[in-house]
């Protein structure tokens, strides 16, 4: 008598190519390294506006010295020259060495011009924060 | 004894590469239903500051100020005209808020001086001038 021969599950072999899935991994990551750009660092510059719109801190309603930095565009070219009270100064370093020469308790009213570049007021602004120079306020039009 | 048929070993190979084309074809047309339209819209370069500090506040709106015809508040832009309503409808008090001011280096003063007139109207006192930290390059020099 025959015996019933038992039927056995095919084994399968289970084989993943690696190759070309790690291929195209390495070319994703190298172009995401080469076109990354980090974002530089970011802070803020903090400043008071006057409350409910109103016109502000005029020379007449504080008891403190008025310093004006006038920021105007100099007309031949890029640069910019700097109107202090008594001078005219066109560098960041020779505007710091100028407030370095007055007290902290000064209120300082940075004027620009209109078309002056924002970079260049803020510029200012940061100028007077190197000098401790915290009382700091931006002229308006009119 | 038993006599067990062996049946020859079925080989299944994954064949990754149709897998890989259809992801990446899948990649492709998201990327390019993406709408970066928005995105592009606020994209501005920040000026530069040394002096800027981290940034703190803990509550703020961010107005972004990329021409004149191009202000967002938080992600909605907003016609200048209508800056301070916007403003006002956002903020539910005033006082404690303080406006993230980012605006592209290359504007003119005038345009941001109308920001913060607008944002003073709203009645917002704190402003902070957001700004890359990083040395502010000499006057003249772009």
């Amino acid at each position: 008598m025959k015996t019933p021969v038992k039927a056995t599950r095919s084994r399968i072999s289970f084989s993943i190519r690696m190759t070309p899935l790690i291929d195209v991994i390495f070319l994703l990551m190298i172009f995401f390294v080469m076109t990354i750009r980090f974002q530089p660092p970011e802070g803020v510059l903090e400043n008071r506006l006057p409350e409910k719109g109103g016109q502000g801190i005029t020379d007449q309603q504080t008891d403190w010295e008025v310093v004006r930095l006038k920021v105007k565009l100099v007309p031949e070219g890029k640069s910019l020259k700097i109107m202090l009270q008594e001078r005219t100064v066109y560098s960041y370093e020779a505007l710091l060495e100028y407030l370095n020469l007055l007290p902290d308790e000064i209120l300082i009213v940075i004027e620009p011009e209109p078309k002056v570049p924002y970079k260049q007021v803020i510029g200012v602004f940061n100028t007077c924060i190197k000098s401790n120079k915290n009382n700091v306020v931006f002229a308006v039009a009119g | 004894m038993r006599a067990f048929k062996k049946r020859p070993w079925a080989s299944l190979v994954v064949n990754m590469t149709p897998l890989i084309d259809v992801v990446f074809l899948i990649i492709i047309f998201f990327i390019m239903m993406i709408n970066f339209s928005d995105l592009l819209a606020r994209k501005i370069t920040l000026p530069t500051a040394d002096e800027a500090r981290e940034m703190s506040s803990p509550t703020e709106v961010t107005v972004t100020i990329k021409s004149d015809t191009l202000v967002f508040v938080g992600r909605d832009r907003v016609a200048l005209p209508n800056l301070a309503e916007a403003l006002a409808r956002k903020i539910a008090d005033p006082r404690k808020c303080t406006v993230h001011l980012r605006g592209d280096e290359n504007l003119p003063y005038t345009m941001v001086q109308k920001v913060m007139e607008h944002v003073a109207r709203s009645g917002v006192s704190r402003i902070a001038f957001t700004t890359r930290r990083e040395p502010v390059p000499p006057l003249g020099e772009d």
